[in-house]
Formats: structure tokens, C-alpha cells, sequence
């Protein structure tokens, strides 16, 4: 299905990202403290602090995968240039349907992992009814305490997301970083302020100081790493595209989680996005894929956890899913160098907040993200348990009567709960795309 | 002792307001944290949106929210759609982001219901950023109260509204220590349909009709065992009080914002603070709420009224998807099994059947009887 050439940096990112365990050791060894990131607003904050962020469904147990092991082995003797000759000469012992079966079935082997997650929190405690994504991250966090020196949590627009972090608090140290949901001038005093507060707690966490220039730092290249995955979000929107299309997705699902931490090195993911953006764009002249006749759906959430199947079901169905979460949120926008790096820092955290102020505003942002990309659909994710950004639905659909989107509403609450559903579901929609298109 | 509400008599009270002293009827989330002072000294009256426990309008609300929402927020939402009376009287709304029902049923009657709407910003935490954050959302509900009703609120009537609700918060705290004794003619319900009759008509015509109570004369009621909700706020419509006082209990303390929550705390109020300064330090620093992170105040708060009120069991009442309460259930459990006092986890809906809600009640006053 890939090119080699894709497939060492698509093989870079998804080693990276199963890791985590290996860049925590690194962490330890370099005595950087460890911070949990369940979201990426504040990722540039804790590297200026010479820290080490980690979204922490990383750091779970992914030594048994089979192909993992197997490329582990072969970047350790041959580090990472060598990695494309490895792949070659590995083919003929694990076949073809290897290297599909890692990057295609990345989600799903990602999910079993967080199965273990959500059981693990249900278990110690955690409201069944809680959305999906706040029970993973108890159930991802709490086994790792001693790890983890310190999580950075948020206090948003989502009270329960607030009170999760408050839970968290009481078995380890908490930096909470308040973000008011108002765009006025005392909303920005009050982030300013609510700024300052976490920096002295990260410094003091750390031992480390962050300076003006080591935060411009760190947003000079998260910047850049923004830059790239806007381009691969852009060249997915292309008729003609290189990867195919579930392979593509599955690329996108990578990078929505990757995103959160960097994979714990900014400059790694950077110069990888960078070369895997180049290498999207450059598409053989009889090779690619049309996607012409494939109906196009946005998910509309994804950051709450959504059914892992969803990329398969909608590849056997003809259909191309987007994941753009970082984008609708105003988080992949950059941030300003020139200046005040506390002022400009405070400016993009409240134009992420402000970007979810209200669900009128979330609808017509993802319905803006969704004409940018020229996308067909909307996928709801109906997250049970999701009081928050789950109400929006009926504002979506007053909002999408007045464009030519169509919208299917999925429900989900745990990994394969209804996945015959989902495709009578999504497959009655993409007729409807077709229908309409023809 | 105190007669149930009769809904239809609010409702005309109310238009009388706003037909013959021109007074704007401003509804408000009851758990929004919003002063009630402010609003008054507009010279508005805050109307609480306090109906509930109806099942076909928290379905209704179904269709604007989803299912996992709280039935309160739902059932608001249904209110409205059904266009009740009592909403139909309002000319404007305030709501905020105590919690995603809130915001999201804000969001909804805003949208949907025609009806101006003020929105308010509460902080997450109690820092002092918070603190300054929260004058400066005062100041702009000052202006926008101003705005909508056409009064200015100056500093001399906005304290004065202070010292009157003040009187209230007197008031409920002086009937509530009556639920002490153990012969008081008062019951739970009593307190419940005073404070909703307060909720929908405003300080003036409560500090009358409490004035008028006679607990002296009233017949007594002994030998009751008392009890302590806490958590989940009880509408108006919703009658679980009146269950748990079927049986041979007193619900001596309710632990919500329909209860003490409004009185347990007076405003202190500090001539040489500006009022909003006033309004913002006790809004933030001393609400019962649990929405707060941290939140330090109800398990304090809970074993002290227990102490106070010789309380022989407590019930945390949780309504389904209401997230602080939620959030804090096994905290409060573990606080209240290491000080050895009786606790019912009590997690339901509206939806919950009578049947149900009185067997699990029933066993456990049962056992706390023999304590």
C-alpha cells in the first residue's frame, strides 16, 4: 500500500509514539521531571521548563507488538537512515501486509491499550456515565503516579473536565492552568496572571527558569510543527493524494495524539512532520490515489475518544475521514514571537478557549474547517457522557440547514459497542453524499 | 406548617409587579452563583428558574441537550419549551458556566426562547486572579442590569440591597436553628416551599411572609429522627423532601442550593469596600458550592451542621450527571466514614421511581434509627 519512503517516516512517528516508557527512562537518566499533558495548550510551557511532557496513554506497555520489537531492534543497530533498507530487507520475512497491518490497523491497536485504560479507571472508582476521554485519562494517569512528577490540567469551559483535574490533584501535584472564557480585556489580565502562576509552578517543579527567550524558543518550533501539520491536513483534502485514504486517516489519528506531547521531542517530530509533509506533496505520475469520487466527513469530536473502527468503516464504505480537532480549536494557529512571550502565550490560550466559548461558535468553527477542506459531511461522535461539546448537536443541525453538509450522529461510549450500527449508519449517509453529488 | 406553593398565585403576584411598580422580572440559573443583590438593586426581581421534578418537560429538554445532561438543565429547557406561565413572565434571563448544564441550557434558552440574555463568567479556582477576574464581571453586570432595566444601581441602594438580603439570610438561619428542637413544628418541607416562595418572588414579599409565620403557637412535632441532605439541589416540583419526610425523619438541614447554601454564609459587608468588591469576595470565596477547584468548603461544612444539628444520618443526594456533586462523591464518602457518620448515597433522576427512591430510604432510616 506505501512507498517506502513514507513508510520510514510514518515508521519513525509510530515507533516514537509507542515509546513513551523508553522517553520517560531517557527523562529520568537527563533528570528532567515528567509532566502529563492530556491536551497540547501548554506543551511549549513545559519544555521551556526543561521538562519532559508526555500524553500519558503513551507510556502504556507496547512491547509485545510484534513489529515493534522488530523495528526497535533495527534502529538500535542501524538508527534511523538505515531504517528504509531495514523495511526492504525485512519484507520478505514478514510480508507485505506487515507494514499495512502496523500504519492501517494503528488506531486499533492503539484502542486495545486504552481498553485496558478505561477498565483500569472504572475500576478504581471513576463514574461509568463520565465521558470516554476523562475516564482514559484517570485510568492512563493514576497507574503511573510515580512516574509522573506533576499533570498539567485545565480550568475550561468543562466543569467535569476541571473537577477530573481536581481528582487528579489529590494523588499528585496539579499545575492548572485557568483559561476565562472571555475575550475582554479582564479575561486577558486574568490569563496573564493565571500564567504567571504556572510558570512559577513549573519553575519550581523543575528547578529550571523560563526565560523570555527559552519560551520564544520553544514556540519557534512548535510554530514550524503547527506549519507542517497544516499542510498535511491540507494535502488531504486533494483529489489526488499519495497515501491511501484509510492509510492517510490513520495518519491523522496519529498526529491528533502526537501532537500533544511532540512525541517528547520537538525537533524529532518537527523535522519528521517536515519530511513527511514534502514526500505527501510529491505524488509519482502514475501513482497516488484518486479520491475524486469519495465523499469527505469531518469527525466532530475526536478529542473525546471516538470508536477506533470509524477509519475502517468508512474506507470499506468509499468514504475519507478528517481529523482536525487541533485545527478547529485555534491550536495549530501560531503564536507571536516578536515581544512579550507571557502576553503572546496568554493571547493564543484564550483564542483557544475562545474558540469553544459557547457550541454556537464550536459549530460554526467546525463548519468553517469543514468548507476550508471542501468536505461533504459531518460525522457527530455523540461521546455519552460528554455534557459539553455532545449538546451542540441539535445547534449543528439548525446551523448545517442553512449549507449543503450533510450530518450522521454516531453514539459512543466504549470501543466496539455498535459498530454494525455505525456502518448502516455512515453508509446510508455516503449514498446520500453520492446521490447528491451525481 | 407552611402551605405548598401554589404556582398560580406566584404567577399573579408577579404580574402585578410588573404591571403596577414596572419592575423587570429577571430569571436566573439558581446554582449560577449570580447576586441576587445586584439584580435587586436595579430594582428587578430575580426570579430563581427553580421548577423541576417533572418528567415530561426534563424529556422535552432532552431535544435541545442530550440524555447525559443533568435532568435539572433538561428540565429547564422543557420549561421554557412548553412555555411555561411562570417563565413566560420573565424579560430577561442571567445565566454562566457553574457547571455544562448550566452553559449549555444557557446557551439553548438564549437561542431558541427569544428572551434577552446576560451572560456571566465564574472562575475555576479562588485565586486572587479570580477574585479580580469576577469584580470585573460584576462591573459589567452592573451595566448591563442598568441597561435593561433603565435604573442606575448606585452605591447607597446596592448596599442597601446588600443589608436586606442580608436580613433574609437572617431570617432562613434563625427558622432553620428551629429545626434543632427536637419537638419543632417545623418540617424540612416547610423550609423547602419557604425558600422556593422566596426564589420566585424576591426579598420584600418574603421578609412579610416570614414575619407573619407564628412557630411559637405552631402545633409541635416530636420524636423525629434527624437527617442531613446534601449535593444535588431539590426543585420546585420535585418531591423527594416530602419522601424522606413520610417517614419518622426531619430533614433538619438541606445542604444545597436550595437550601442553606443562600443563608449559611452572611455578607460581610465592609463600608470601606466597594459593594461589587463586596458581592465579588463573597461570591467567590464563600460559596457552598461545589463547583470550585478545589473544592475545600462542603465536607468542612457538612461535619460541622452535623455537630450542630445532631444529625443522625446524612444523604448525599446526587442528581444524575450533576458533575460537582458526581465529582465529589467518593471524597465526601470517605470523609464521612472516617468521622462515623451514616451516609446514603442517593444518585437518581427524575425519571427514578417513588417505589425505589422509598425502599433505599426506607432501609436506611431504618438503620439509623437503632444509632
Amino acid at each position: 500500500m506505501v512507498g517506502d519512503l513514507f513508510l520510514k517516516n510514518f515508521l519513525k512517528l509510530t515507533i516514537q509514539f509507542y515509546s513513551g516508557k523508553t522517553q520517560l527512562k531517557i527523562a529520568r537518566r537527563t533528570r528532567k521531571k515528567v509532566i502529563a499533558m492530556p491536551l497540547p495548550v501548554g506543551v511549549e510551557l513545559v519544555f521551556a521548563a526543561g521538562a519532559t511532557p508526555i500524553f500519558p496513554c503513551r507510556i502504556g506497555d507496547y512491547s509485545s507488538m510484534p513489529f515493534l520489537r522488530i523495528a526497535r531492534l533495527y534502529q538500535n543497530l542501524f538508527g534511523w537512515n538505515l531504517l528504509t533498507r531495514g523495511i526492504k530487507f525485512l519484507r520478505p520475512f514478514v510480508g507485505t501486509e506487515f507494514f499495512s497491518e502496523v500504519i492501517d490497523q494503528f488506531l486499533i491497536n492503539l484502542y486495545k491499550t486504552y481498553e485496558y485504560y478505561i477498565d483500569y479507571a472504572e475500576n478504581e472508582g471513576a463514574p461509568l456515565d463520565a465521558c470516554f476521554g476523562t475516564r482514559l485519562l484517570l485510568g492512563a494517569i493514576w497507574p503511573q503516579l510515580k512516574n509522573i512528577h506533576a499533570t498539567l490540567g485545565y480550568g475550561t469551559r468543562c466543569n467535569w473536565f476541571s473537577k477530573v483535574f481536581e481528582e487528579i490533584s489529590e494523588k499528585q501535584p496539579l499545575v492548572l492552568i485557568e483559561i476565562p472564557n472571555v475575550p475582554a480585556k479582564h479575561g486577558e489580565e486574568m490569563m496573564i496572571e493565571s500564567l504567571k502562576i504556572v510558570i512559577d509552578k513549573l519553575e519550581k517543579i523543575t528547578g529550571n527558569t523560563i526565560t523570555n527567550e527559552s519560551l520564544r524558543k520553544q514556540v519557534l518550533i512548535a510554530n514550524k510543527i503547527k506549519e507542517n501539520y497544516l499542510k498535511i491536513l491540507e494535502i488531504w483534502s486533494k483529489e489526488r493524494i499519495r497515501l491511501h485514504p484509510l492509510t492517510y486517516t490513520n495518519l491523522l489519528s496519529l498526529l491528533h495524539i502526537a501532537f500533544t506531547d511532540f512525541l517528547c521531542n520537538p525537533k524529532f517530530f518537527n523535522q519528521t512532520l517536515q519530511q513527511l509533509q514534502q514526500d505527501l506533496q510529491k505524488i509519482p505520475k502514475n501513482g497516488g490515489y484518486d479520491t475524486s469520487d469519495m465523499p469527505k466527513l469531518i469527525l466532530v469530536n475526536a478529542f473525546g475518544g471516538y470508536e477506533p473502527h470509524l477509519p475502517e468503516i468508512m474506507d470499506n464504505l468509499g468514504g475519507r475521514l478528517l481529523i482536525a480537532d487541533w485545527e478547529v480549536l485555534k491550536v495549530l494557529t501560531p503564536i507571536k514571537t516578536q515581544g512579550d512571550m507571557i502576553e503572546n502565550y496568554a493571547s493564543a490560550l484564550l483564542q483557544f478557549e475562545a474558540a469553544w466559548m459557547d457550541n454556537s461558535t464550536l459549530v460554526d468553527r467546525y463548519i468553517s474547517i469543514a468548507s476550508k477542506y471542501d468536505v461533504d459531511g459531518i460525522l457527530f461522535n455523540s461521546i455519552y457522557g460528554c455534557k459539553s461539546i455532545t449538546p451542540s448537536l441539535r445547534l449543528f443541525k439548525e446551523r448545517l440547514l442553512e449549507t449543503d453538509l450533510v450530518l450522521v450522529d454516531i453514539g459512543f461510549q466504549n470501543i466496539g459497542d455498535n459498530y454494525e450500527q455505525l456502518k448502516t449508519r455512515i453508509g446510508a449517509m455516503l449514498e446520500l453524499i453520492r446521490e447528491r453529488k451525481a | 406548617m407552611i402551605p405548598k406553593i401554589n404556582l398560580q398565585e406566584i404567577i399573579t403576584k408577579l404580574q402585578k409587579f410588573k404591571e403596577n411598580d414596572d419592575k423587570k422580572l429577571i430569571g436566573v440559573f439558581p446554582h449560577s452563583l449570580i447576586p441576587d443583590e445586584l439584580i435587586y438593586a436595579a430594582n428587578a426581581i430575580p426570579i430563581k428558574l427553580t421548577l423541576g421534578g417533572d418528567e415530561y418537560a426534563t424529556t422535552k429538554g432532552t431535544e435541545y441537550l442530550t440524555q447525559a445532561t443533568c435532568p435539572f438543565a433538561r428540565g429547564t429547557i422543557g420549561y421554557f419549551d412548553q412555555a411555561n406561565p411562570l417563565y413566560q413572565l420573565l424579560d430577561a434571563c442571567i445565566g454562566g458556566n457553574f457547571c455544562n448544564g448550566d452553559l449549555c441550557a444557557s446557551e439553548m434558552i438564549m437561542k431558541f426562547f427569544n428572551i434577552p440574555f446576560i451572560r456571566v463568567t465564574f472562575p475555576t479556582t479562588t485565586a486572587p486572579f479570580s477574585l479580580n477576574f469576577l469584580k470585573k464581571e460584576f462591573i459589567l453586570l452592573k451595566e448591563k442590569l442598568e441597561s435593561l432595566t433603565g435604573n442606575q444601581i448606585t452605591r447607597e441602594n446596592l448596599y442597601t440591597s446588600i443589608e436586606l438580603y442580608n436580613q433574609i439570610r437572617n431570617a432562613f438561619d434563625n427558622i432553620n436553628k428551629q429545626l434543632k428542637k427536637n419537638n419543632s413544628p417545623l418540617m424540612g418541607e416547610d423550609l423547602h416551599y419557604l425558600i422556593h416562595r422566596f426564589f420566585l418572588l424576591g426579598p420584600d414579599e418574603t421578609l412579610n411572609y416570614v414575619n407573619q409565620i407564628e412557630i411559637e403557637n405552631a402545633k409541635q412535632i416530636e420524636d423525629k429522627i434527624p437527617v442531613l441532605l446534601s449535593g444535588s439541589g431539590i426543585a420546585l416540583g420535585d418531591e423527594l423532601i416530602h419522601l424522606i419526610e413520610e417517614f419518622n425523619v426531619r430533614l433538619v438541614v438541606n445542604d444545597t442550593w436550595s437550601g442553606i447554601h443562600f443563608y449559611h454564609e452572611k455578607i460581610d459587608i465592609n463600608a470601606s469596600k466597594a459593594p461589587l468588591d463586596i458581592l465579588a469576595n463573597h461570591y467567590l470565596l464563600k460559596n457552598e458550592s461545589s463547583r470550585m477547584v478545589p473544592n475545600t468548603r462542603r465536607i468542612p461544612r457538612v461535619l460541622n451542621l452535623v455537630k450542630e444539628y445532631d444529625v443522625k444520618g446524612v444523604i448525599n443526594h446526587i442528581l444524575k450527571f450533576c458533575d460537582p456533586y458526581v465529582a465529589d462523591r467518593i471524597r465526601f464518602k470517605e470523609a464521612l466514614q472516617e468521622a462515623d457518620i451514616p451516609t446514603l448515597e442517593l444518585e437518581r433522576d427524575y425519571s427514578t421511581s417513588v417505589e425505589q427512591l422509598k425502599t433505599r430510604l426506607g432501609a436506611f432510616f431504618e438503620m439509623i434509627s437503632y444509632v
